[in-house]
């Protein structure tokens, strides 16, 4: 056992000072006495001067930061701004040049999706009429006269009736639940 | 010193703009990530990084163009963190600790001084063949052959005094 551990420290001792980066460096399984280890070597190699990268460094490094920077799609609010009309400018020039070609090739799942569209935009509409019917008597305070009116509407009630017993105690004693049909007249069955 | 013109610039990728931060800036984030990974190849690699992350993600905060190389460094130091976290799921462990993300961590020379003496101190205390064998191993860098030649030891037996004297010294600096 600690013969692996003294060769595995050699080894990542070996790669530091061959200024490689470490396999354990991307390991989640190392011990807790390795990490510990691990980490005693680092220190100690904090006293020697950094190993500083070649000459043209400098010249690489701005070289890949500038075309890694240009081929992102930067997320800065002026540049989505910007992007965001340029793709509208593409959008429009592709629609104006091949609408006649879009309309033919048109597929089922694009009119499906707009069948959709119209039909959640139709049950918007639905709602919000509905919405301002509920609203407008309350809005005018006839809130018992629209009551009035929907009882009027009534022809007869459906629900339960539960007759039950409650003693000096305080117990409920539930005797029977009944679903009952009743009409207007006050005659149920 | 940067102003907020070429960093605009280098935002977008502008390669003269961006040579221009780089130059200006890379020794001490490079020496700052140094510290931590003590190897070149991922220095220069997480150095990179950080300069792409800094740059596409500037506008997101406020500070002063001169301030940029710390902003630099703190940038620097969550890729670290990050990759460690992603690596040791989540589990605290030594190598944050040794990552030491404080303000010390800033490149506060004073800090980095003491740390140093620390280390130092540490080494003294171990007997003269752990001392020998780390100083050769780690600060001067030879490989367990020539260790072993210099010595006069076998190489399996520069491996255990090694691994002893780490042992000894990680308890040593837990100490302190």
């Amino acid at each position: 056992m600690n013969n692996n551990i003294e060769k595995t420290l050699s080894d990542y001792i070996d790669s530091l000072n061959s200024e490689k980066k470490p396999r354990e460096h991307g390991l989640a399984d190392n011990s807790t006495e390795m990490e510990k280890l691990m980490e005693t070597v680092r220190q100690v190699r904090s006293l020697r001067e950094p190993s500083l990268p070649q000459e043209n460094y400098v010249k690489k490094l701005a070289e890949k930061v500038s075309s890694d920077l240009k081929s992102k799609p930067s997320d800065s609010p002026d540049k989505k701004a910007s992007a965001g009309q340029s793709c509208a400018n593409a959008k429009s020039v592709k629609i104006s040049g091949s609408e006649n070609h879009m309309r033919k090739t048109r597929s089922p799942s694009t009119l499906k999706a707009r069948i959709a569209g119209v039909g959640i935009a139709a049950a918007v509409v639905v709602v919000a009429l509905l919405m301002i019917n509920v609203m407008y008597p309350m809005l005018n305070g006839n809130i018992v006269h629209a009551m009035e009116e929907a009882y009027e509407k009534v022809a007869a009630y459906h629900g339960m009736l539960e007759i039950s017993e409650t003693n000096a105690q305080g117990d409920t004693l539930n005797h029977t639940k009944l679903e009952i049909w009743a009409d207007k007249n006050g005659h149920y069955v | 010193m940067i102003d907020e013109k070429t960093l605009k610039k280098a935002q977008e990728g502008d390669p003269v703009a961006v040579e221009k931060v780089c130059s200006a800036t890379w020794e001490p984030l490079y020496r700052f990530v140094y510290l931590k990974v003590q190897n070149r190849e991922e220095a220069e690699d997480i150095t990179q990084e950080t300069y792409i992350k800094s740059l596409s993600n500037l506008y997101k905060y406020d500070f002063e163009p001169e301030n940029f190389s710390n902003f630099l460094k703190t940038v620097a130091m969550n890729i670290l963190k990050d990759r460690w976290r992603k690596n040791k799921k989540q589990r605290e462990n030594a190598y944050i600790d040794v990552i030491s993300f404080n303000e010390a961590a800033f490149g506060n020379a004073s800090e980095t001084g003491v740390n140093r003496i620390l280390i130092e101190e540490a080494l003294n205390r171990l007997n003269e063949e752990q001392r020998n064998i780390i100083i050769l191993r780690i600060i001067k860098g030879y490989s367990v052959a020539e260790t072993a030649q210099m010595t006069g030891k076998s190489q399996a037996n520069v491996r255990v005094i090694q691994y002893r004297a780490l042992k000894e010294l990680a308890s040593i600096l837990d100490e302190k």
